[in-house]
Protein backbone atom coordinates (compact mmCIF):
# COMPACT_ATOMS: atom_id res chain seq x y z
CA UNK A 1 0.00 0.00 0.00
CA UNK A 2 2.63 2.02 0.99
CA UNK A 3 4.22 1.80 -2.48
CA UNK A 4 1.43 2.78 -3.91
CA UNK A 5 0.98 5.69 -1.98
CA UNK A 6 4.53 6.74 -2.72
CA UNK A 7 4.59 6.50 -6.54
CA UNK A 8 1.73 8.48 -6.54
CA UNK A 9 3.13 10.91 -4.46
CA UNK A 10 6.05 11.18 -4.11
CA UNK A 11 7.09 12.83 -7.42
CA UNK A 12 6.24 13.36 -10.74
CA UNK A 13 6.98 10.27 -13.31
CA UNK A 14 8.22 10.07 -16.43
CA UNK A 15 8.84 13.93 -16.91
CA UNK A 16 10.62 13.73 -20.35
CA UNK A 17 7.99 11.24 -21.89
CA UNK A 18 4.86 13.55 -20.19
CA UNK A 19 6.91 16.97 -21.79
CA UNK A 20 7.59 15.75 -25.05
CA UNK A 21 3.83 13.84 -25.29
CA UNK A 22 2.31 17.03 -24.46
CA UNK A 23 4.44 19.01 -27.08
CA UNK A 24 3.38 16.35 -29.98
CA UNK A 25 0.14 16.53 -29.45
CA UNK A 26 0.19 20.55 -29.41
CA UNK A 27 2.25 20.16 -32.72
CA UNK A 28 -0.58 17.57 -33.73
CA UNK A 29 -3.20 19.92 -32.99
CA UNK A 30 -1.40 22.99 -35.13
CA UNK A 31 -1.48 21.09 -37.93
CA UNK A 32 -5.10 19.48 -37.62
CA UNK A 33 -5.56 22.70 -37.11
CA UNK A 34 -4.08 24.08 -40.34
CA UNK A 35 -6.04 21.28 -41.89
CA UNK A 36 -9.22 22.75 -40.89
CA UNK A 37 -8.77 26.01 -42.07
CA UNK A 38 -7.82 24.90 -45.71
CA UNK A 39 -10.60 22.38 -46.29
CA UNK A 40 -12.85 24.84 -44.72
CA UNK A 41 -15.71 24.73 -46.79
CA UNK A 42 -16.21 21.28 -47.25
CA UNK A 43 -15.77 20.28 -43.56
CA UNK A 44 -17.48 23.33 -41.74
CA UNK A 45 -18.83 26.13 -44.61
CA UNK A 46 -21.07 26.55 -47.37
CA UNK A 47 -20.56 22.93 -49.15
CA UNK A 48 -20.00 20.84 -45.51
CA UNK A 49 -20.62 17.37 -46.15
CA UNK A 50 -22.35 15.91 -42.40
CA UNK A 51 -25.49 16.71 -42.89
CA UNK A 52 -26.80 17.85 -38.93
CA UNK A 53 -30.11 16.68 -37.69
CA UNK A 54 -32.23 19.35 -35.58
CA UNK A 55 -33.42 16.64 -33.06
CA UNK A 56 -33.13 17.15 -29.07
CA UNK A 57 -30.18 16.58 -27.35
CA UNK A 58 -29.53 16.27 -23.66
CA UNK A 59 -28.41 19.28 -21.64
CA UNK A 60 -24.58 17.67 -20.87
CA UNK A 61 -24.49 16.48 -24.40
CA UNK A 62 -24.84 19.75 -25.23
CA UNK A 63 -21.89 21.35 -24.74
CA UNK A 64 -20.18 18.68 -27.24
CA UNK A 65 -22.92 19.98 -29.95
CA UNK A 66 -22.41 23.51 -29.81
CA UNK A 67 -21.22 23.89 -33.16
CA UNK A 68 -23.13 20.79 -34.81
CA UNK A 69 -26.39 22.81 -33.51
CA UNK A 70 -25.10 26.42 -34.37
CA UNK A 71 -26.30 27.85 -37.86
CA UNK A 72 -23.25 29.92 -38.38
CA UNK A 73 -20.32 28.60 -39.72
CA UNK A 74 -17.97 31.59 -37.93
CA UNK A 75 -18.53 29.35 -34.66
CA UNK A 76 -16.27 26.91 -36.21
CA UNK A 77 -13.55 29.66 -37.04
CA UNK A 78 -13.82 31.26 -33.57
CA UNK A 79 -13.25 27.66 -32.71
CA UNK A 80 -10.59 26.52 -35.04
CA UNK A 81 -8.55 29.89 -34.31
CA UNK A 82 -8.87 29.14 -30.12
CA UNK A 83 -7.62 26.06 -30.55
CA UNK A 84 -4.82 26.93 -32.68
CA UNK A 85 -3.49 30.36 -30.50
CA UNK A 86 -4.11 28.04 -26.96
CA UNK A 87 -2.23 24.96 -28.44
CA UNK A 88 0.44 27.11 -30.22
CA UNK A 89 1.03 29.07 -26.52
CA UNK A 90 0.87 25.64 -24.91
CA UNK A 91 3.56 24.26 -26.59
CA UNK A 92 5.86 27.31 -26.57
CA UNK A 93 5.20 27.83 -22.66
CA UNK A 94 7.21 26.16 -20.05
CA UNK A 95 4.39 25.81 -17.74
CA UNK A 96 1.24 23.35 -18.28
CA UNK A 97 -2.31 25.60 -18.24
CA UNK A 98 -4.50 22.82 -17.23
CA UNK A 99 -7.17 25.20 -17.62
CA UNK A 100 -6.38 26.02 -21.27
CA UNK A 101 -5.93 22.21 -21.74
CA UNK A 102 -9.59 21.41 -20.99
CA UNK A 103 -10.52 24.24 -23.41
CA UNK A 104 -8.86 22.53 -26.26
CA UNK A 105 -10.36 19.73 -25.44
CA UNK A 106 -13.90 20.86 -25.41
CA UNK A 107 -13.16 22.87 -28.49
CA UNK A 108 -11.81 19.52 -30.57
CA UNK A 109 -14.74 17.43 -29.45
CA UNK A 110 -16.80 20.21 -30.51
CA UNK A 111 -14.86 20.84 -33.96
CA UNK A 112 -14.68 17.05 -34.61
CA UNK A 113 -18.64 15.93 -33.80
CA UNK A 114 -19.53 18.61 -36.63
CA UNK A 115 -17.23 16.76 -39.06
CA UNK A 116 -18.03 13.09 -38.40
CA UNK A 117 -18.89 11.72 -41.30
CA UNK A 118 -15.01 12.57 -42.04
CA UNK A 119 -13.37 11.39 -38.91
CA UNK A 120 -11.53 7.86 -38.11
CA UNK A 121 -10.57 6.29 -35.13
CA UNK A 122 -7.73 9.08 -34.84
CA UNK A 123 -10.70 12.17 -33.85
CA UNK A 124 -11.96 9.91 -30.93
CA UNK A 125 -8.65 8.76 -29.86
CA UNK A 126 -7.35 12.73 -29.53
CA UNK A 127 -10.34 13.86 -27.58
CA UNK A 128 -9.62 10.98 -25.07
CA UNK A 129 -5.69 12.01 -25.37
CA UNK A 130 -6.57 15.97 -24.91
CA UNK A 131 -8.71 14.92 -21.96
CA UNK A 132 -6.09 12.93 -20.29
CA UNK A 133 -3.11 15.15 -21.29
CA UNK A 134 -4.64 17.73 -19.59
CA UNK A 135 -3.77 16.52 -16.25
CA UNK A 136 0.12 15.92 -17.05
CA UNK A 137 3.02 18.62 -16.13
CA UNK A 138 5.41 20.33 -18.50
CA UNK A 139 6.88 22.19 -15.09
CA UNK A 140 7.47 20.05 -12.72
CA UNK A 141 8.68 22.29 -9.57
CA UNK A 142 7.58 20.62 -6.74
CA UNK A 143 6.03 22.40 -3.45
CA UNK A 144 4.52 20.71 0.00
CA UNK A 145 1.33 22.51 -0.20
CA UNK A 146 -1.77 20.30 -0.46
CA UNK A 147 -2.23 21.96 -3.83
CA UNK A 148 1.40 20.22 -5.27
CA UNK A 149 0.38 17.11 -3.95
CA UNK A 150 -2.69 16.53 -6.27
CA UNK A 151 -0.81 18.06 -8.87
CA UNK A 152 1.53 15.39 -8.27
CA UNK A 153 -1.30 12.63 -8.04
CA UNK A 154 -3.28 13.82 -10.92
CA UNK A 155 0.11 14.09 -13.25
CA UNK A 156 0.84 10.30 -12.50
CA UNK A 157 -2.87 8.79 -12.45
CA UNK A 158 -3.00 10.94 -15.99
CA UNK A 159 -0.02 9.02 -17.24
CA UNK A 160 -0.96 5.57 -15.99
CA UNK A 161 -4.78 6.54 -17.66
CA UNK A 162 -2.65 7.26 -21.13
CA UNK A 163 -0.56 4.20 -20.94
CA UNK A 164 -3.69 2.25 -20.16
CA UNK A 165 -5.52 3.44 -22.96
CA UNK A 166 -3.43 2.94 -25.33
CA UNK A 167 -2.99 -0.93 -23.91
CA UNK A 168 -7.08 -1.12 -24.40
CA UNK A 169 -7.72 0.08 -27.84
CA UNK A 170 -4.67 -2.53 -28.74
CA UNK A 171 -6.61 -4.88 -26.62
CA UNK A 172 -10.26 -3.95 -27.95
CA UNK A 173 -8.83 -4.04 -31.59
CA UNK A 174 -7.10 -7.33 -31.36
CA UNK A 175 -9.88 -9.08 -29.74
CA UNK A 176 -11.73 -7.85 -32.42
CA UNK A 177 -9.55 -9.39 -34.75
CA UNK A 178 -9.76 -13.03 -32.91
CA UNK A 179 -12.88 -12.71 -34.01
CA UNK A 180 -13.13 -12.16 -37.71
CA UNK A 181 -12.55 -14.61 -40.39
CA UNK A 182 -10.84 -12.64 -42.42
CA UNK A 183 -7.73 -12.09 -40.06
CA UNK A 184 -7.94 -15.64 -39.02
CA UNK A 185 -7.54 -16.81 -42.88
CA UNK A 186 -4.80 -14.62 -43.19
CA UNK A 187 -6.33 -12.61 -45.36
CA UNK A 188 -7.31 -9.03 -43.90
CA UNK A 189 -4.07 -7.04 -45.02
CA UNK A 190 -4.65 -8.35 -48.89
CA UNK A 191 -8.22 -7.54 -48.62
CA UNK A 192 -6.99 -3.97 -47.59
CA UNK A 193 -4.45 -3.42 -49.90
CA UNK A 194 -6.74 -4.38 -52.74
CA UNK A 195 -9.53 -1.71 -51.48
CA UNK A 196 -8.93 1.46 -53.69
CA UNK A 197 -10.32 3.72 -51.07
CA UNK A 198 -7.87 2.40 -47.90
CA UNK A 199 -4.64 1.72 -50.66
CA UNK A 200 -2.83 3.05 -53.27
CA UNK A 201 -3.13 2.62 -56.80
CA UNK A 202 0.69 0.92 -56.72
CA UNK A 203 -0.65 -1.10 -53.77
CA UNK A 204 -4.05 -2.45 -55.46
CA UNK A 205 -1.44 -3.64 -58.56
CA UNK A 206 1.24 -5.06 -56.39
CA UNK A 207 -1.58 -6.95 -54.38
CA UNK A 208 -1.29 -10.19 -55.69
CA UNK A 209 2.09 -11.10 -56.78
CA UNK A 210 2.73 -10.30 -53.02
CA UNK A 211 -0.12 -12.01 -51.61
CA UNK A 212 2.30 -14.31 -49.67
CA UNK A 213 4.04 -11.01 -47.91
CA UNK A 214 0.14 -9.86 -47.04
CA UNK A 215 -0.99 -13.29 -45.60
CA UNK A 216 2.23 -13.38 -43.05
CA UNK A 217 2.01 -9.39 -42.13
CA UNK A 218 -2.03 -10.13 -41.34
CA UNK A 219 -0.76 -12.95 -38.78
CA UNK A 220 2.30 -10.30 -37.19
CA UNK A 221 -0.25 -7.29 -37.27
CA UNK A 222 -2.21 -9.96 -35.46
CA UNK A 223 0.29 -11.16 -33.07
CA UNK A 224 1.76 -7.69 -32.56
CA UNK A 225 -1.38 -5.91 -31.39
CA UNK A 226 -2.55 -8.57 -28.86
CA UNK A 227 0.77 -8.98 -27.40
CA UNK A 228 1.23 -5.26 -27.34
CA UNK A 229 0.14 -4.93 -23.42
CA UNK A 230 2.89 -7.56 -22.93
CA UNK A 231 5.80 -6.98 -24.77
CA UNK A 232 5.99 -3.14 -24.74
CA UNK A 233 7.41 -3.74 -21.20
CA UNK A 234 10.59 -6.21 -21.70
CA UNK A 235 13.01 -3.15 -22.30
CA UNK A 236 15.17 -5.24 -24.23
CA UNK A 237 13.01 -5.82 -27.26
CA UNK A 238 11.13 -2.67 -26.59
CA UNK A 239 13.01 -0.06 -28.80
CA UNK A 240 12.45 -2.80 -31.67
CA UNK A 241 8.80 -3.68 -30.64
CA UNK A 242 8.40 -0.09 -30.98
CA UNK A 243 9.99 0.81 -33.90
CA UNK A 244 7.70 -2.12 -35.53
CA UNK A 245 4.73 -0.33 -34.28
CA UNK A 246 5.73 3.02 -35.33
CA UNK A 247 6.60 1.73 -39.15
CA UNK A 248 3.12 0.52 -38.95
CA UNK A 249 1.12 3.24 -38.17
CA UNK A 250 3.41 5.65 -40.55
CA UNK A 251 1.90 3.17 -43.47
CA UNK A 252 -1.48 3.13 -42.02
CA UNK A 253 -0.99 7.07 -41.78
CA UNK A 254 0.58 7.29 -45.30
CA UNK A 255 -0.48 4.90 -47.79
CA UNK A 256 -3.79 3.65 -46.22
CA UNK A 257 -5.55 6.99 -45.62
CA UNK A 258 -6.14 7.06 -42.28
CA UNK A 259 -3.72 10.13 -41.46
CA UNK A 260 -5.18 11.39 -37.98
CA UNK A 261 -5.05 7.96 -36.61
CA UNK A 262 -1.72 7.01 -38.09
CA UNK A 263 0.04 9.75 -36.72
CA UNK A 264 -1.95 10.03 -33.20
CA UNK A 265 -0.89 6.46 -32.32
CA UNK A 266 2.99 7.25 -33.45
CA UNK A 267 2.84 9.86 -30.88
CA UNK A 268 1.01 7.90 -27.87
CA UNK A 269 4.58 5.47 -28.53
CA UNK A 270 6.86 8.33 -26.87
CA UNK A 271 4.64 7.55 -23.68
CA UNK A 272 6.23 4.23 -23.81
CA UNK A 273 9.78 5.26 -24.41
CA UNK A 274 12.55 5.05 -21.95
CA UNK A 275 14.90 7.70 -22.05
CA UNK A 276 18.16 7.52 -21.08
CA UNK A 277 19.28 9.14 -17.56
CA UNK A 278 22.13 11.08 -16.68
CA UNK A 279 23.24 8.16 -14.90
CA UNK A 280 22.50 5.92 -18.04
CA UNK A 281 24.66 8.23 -20.02
CA UNK A 282 28.00 8.02 -17.42
CA UNK A 283 27.53 4.16 -17.23
CA UNK B 1 -27.71 5.40 -35.19
CA UNK B 2 -27.71 8.25 -32.76
CA UNK B 3 -26.94 11.30 -34.06
CA UNK B 4 -23.59 10.80 -35.66
CA UNK B 5 -21.98 8.54 -32.79
CA UNK B 6 -20.16 6.30 -34.03
CA UNK B 7 -19.93 7.05 -37.93
CA UNK B 8 -16.33 5.82 -38.56
CA UNK B 9 -16.70 2.08 -40.10
CA UNK B 10 -13.66 0.54 -38.78
CA UNK B 11 -14.17 2.47 -35.29
CA UNK B 12 -11.67 0.87 -32.66
CA UNK B 13 -12.05 -2.28 -34.15
CA UNK B 14 -9.52 -1.37 -36.88
CA UNK B 15 -10.06 -3.22 -39.50
CA UNK B 16 -11.97 -5.92 -38.49
CA UNK B 17 -14.31 -6.96 -40.29
CA UNK B 18 -11.99 -5.66 -43.13
CA UNK B 19 -13.11 -4.40 -46.44
CA UNK B 20 -14.46 -6.37 -48.95
CA UNK B 21 -16.18 -4.33 -51.43
CA UNK B 22 -14.67 -1.55 -53.74
CA UNK B 23 -17.05 0.92 -54.33
CA UNK B 24 -18.34 3.41 -57.33
CA UNK B 25 -20.89 6.07 -57.45
CA UNK B 26 -22.52 6.79 -60.57
CA UNK B 27 -24.59 10.45 -60.22
CA UNK B 28 -26.64 11.66 -62.88
CA UNK B 29 -28.09 15.56 -62.19
CA UNK B 30 -28.13 19.12 -63.74
CA UNK B 31 -26.71 22.19 -63.58
CA UNK B 32 -28.05 25.26 -64.99
CA UNK B 33 -30.25 23.13 -67.06
CA UNK B 34 -27.57 20.60 -68.04
CA UNK B 35 -27.10 17.37 -67.69
CA UNK B 36 -23.74 16.06 -65.89
CA UNK B 37 -22.39 12.94 -64.78
CA UNK B 38 -19.72 11.89 -62.22
CA UNK B 39 -17.94 9.71 -60.39
CA UNK B 40 -17.78 11.01 -56.82
CA UNK B 41 -15.41 8.49 -55.48
CA UNK B 42 -13.06 7.83 -58.49
CA UNK B 43 -12.82 11.39 -58.93
CA UNK B 44 -11.58 12.27 -55.20
CA UNK B 45 -9.37 9.09 -55.47
CA UNK B 46 -7.27 10.09 -58.50
CA UNK B 47 -6.16 13.25 -56.65
CA UNK B 48 -5.59 12.24 -53.01
CA UNK B 49 -3.68 13.31 -50.36
CA UNK B 50 -4.04 15.26 -47.22
CA UNK B 51 -3.49 18.74 -47.77
CA UNK B 52 -6.35 18.72 -51.03
CA UNK B 53 -8.50 17.80 -48.44
CA UNK B 54 -9.62 14.60 -50.82
CA UNK B 55 -8.85 12.42 -48.05
CA UNK B 56 -11.69 13.97 -46.33
CA UNK B 57 -14.22 13.67 -48.71
CA UNK B 58 -12.35 9.90 -49.36
CA UNK B 59 -13.81 8.64 -45.80
CA UNK B 60 -17.11 10.54 -46.13
CA UNK B 61 -17.93 9.21 -50.08
CA UNK B 62 -16.66 5.50 -48.95
CA UNK B 63 -17.86 4.98 -45.29
CA UNK B 64 -21.32 6.31 -46.42
CA UNK B 65 -21.53 3.74 -49.37
CA UNK B 66 -20.81 1.05 -47.09
CA UNK B 67 -23.31 2.24 -44.71
CA UNK B 68 -26.20 2.40 -47.36
CA UNK B 69 -24.68 -0.83 -48.95
CA UNK B 70 -25.10 -2.67 -45.21
CA UNK B 71 -28.58 -1.56 -45.33
CA UNK B 72 -29.82 -2.09 -48.65
CA UNK B 73 -33.13 -3.61 -49.80
CA UNK B 74 -32.57 -7.02 -51.93
CA UNK B 75 -34.83 -6.53 -55.17
CA UNK B 76 -33.90 -9.34 -57.49
CA UNK B 77 -30.44 -11.00 -58.13
CA UNK B 78 -27.82 -7.93 -58.14
CA UNK B 79 -30.06 -5.61 -58.00
CA UNK B 80 -30.99 -3.37 -54.56
CA UNK B 81 -32.62 -0.74 -53.27
CA UNK B 82 -31.59 2.01 -50.94
CA UNK B 83 -33.12 1.67 -47.83
CA UNK B 84 -34.50 5.36 -47.33
CA UNK B 85 -33.00 5.78 -44.07
CA UNK B 86 -30.31 8.41 -42.12
CA UNK B 87 -27.71 6.70 -43.59
CA UNK B 88 -28.93 7.15 -46.91
CA UNK B 89 -29.78 10.60 -46.44
CA UNK B 90 -26.17 11.20 -44.92
CA UNK B 91 -24.58 9.80 -48.31
CA UNK B 92 -27.35 11.79 -50.65
CA UNK B 93 -25.93 14.67 -49.08
CA UNK B 94 -22.55 14.18 -49.15
CA UNK B 95 -22.88 13.85 -52.73
CA UNK B 96 -24.75 16.68 -53.24
CA UNK B 97 -22.22 18.85 -50.99
CA UNK B 98 -19.57 17.32 -53.31
CA UNK B 99 -20.88 17.93 -56.87
CA UNK B 100 -22.07 21.82 -55.78
CA UNK B 101 -18.39 22.41 -54.35
CA UNK B 102 -17.42 21.07 -57.97
CA UNK B 103 -19.74 23.36 -60.05
CA UNK B 104 -20.10 25.85 -57.24
CA UNK B 105 -23.41 26.03 -58.39
CA UNK B 106 -26.94 24.28 -56.82
CA UNK B 107 -27.37 20.91 -58.39
CA UNK B 108 -30.89 19.65 -59.45
CA UNK B 109 -32.96 16.18 -60.21
CA UNK B 110 -29.45 14.43 -58.73
CA UNK B 111 -29.80 10.07 -58.92
CA UNK B 112 -27.53 8.52 -57.37
CA UNK B 113 -26.50 4.49 -58.24
CA UNK B 114 -24.24 2.91 -55.99
CA UNK B 115 -21.58 -0.35 -57.55
CA UNK B 116 -20.07 -2.17 -54.81
CA UNK B 117 -17.51 -4.47 -56.72
CA UNK B 118 -16.63 -7.84 -54.27
CA UNK B 119 -12.86 -7.70 -53.61
CA UNK B 120 -12.47 -11.73 -54.45
CA UNK B 121 -14.77 -12.46 -56.37
CA UNK B 122 -15.49 -9.32 -58.62
CA UNK B 123 -18.96 -9.99 -58.35
CA UNK B 124 -20.82 -6.80 -58.78
CA UNK B 125 -23.85 -5.27 -56.68
CA UNK B 126 -25.84 -2.55 -58.06
CA UNK B 127 -27.87 0.11 -55.32
CA UNK B 128 -30.62 2.13 -57.09
CA UNK B 129 -33.33 4.67 -56.00
CA UNK B 130 -36.42 3.23 -58.22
Amino acid sequence: MNKVVTYFFDEYRKQRNARLFKNLLYVFLVVKCLLWLFNFDILFGEYAVSLTYKEPIGFFKSFAYIIYLSKSSNLALWFICTTLLLSLVSLFGKRSYVLADLIIYLLVLNLDIRIYTTTTAGESLLVNLCFLSAWLRKDFNKGIGTYDQIKVLLHNTAFIALILQVCVLYGFSALAKWYDADWISGEAVYLTTKAEHYSRPFMVNIADPIHFLTVAVTYILLLYQSLFPLLVWIKKIKPYFLLIGVLMHLYIAFVLGLFFFGLIMVITYVLFFDFKTHADVKA
Amino acid sequence: MSYCNPYFYQDWRMFAPGTRYNYSIYAVYEVNGQKHYSFPIQEVLSDRNIFSGREFLNTSLTDASIFVHNTAVNVSGELYKFNKDKYYQIFEHINIQYLQKKHDSKIKNLKLMLCATHIQTKKKTYLVNE
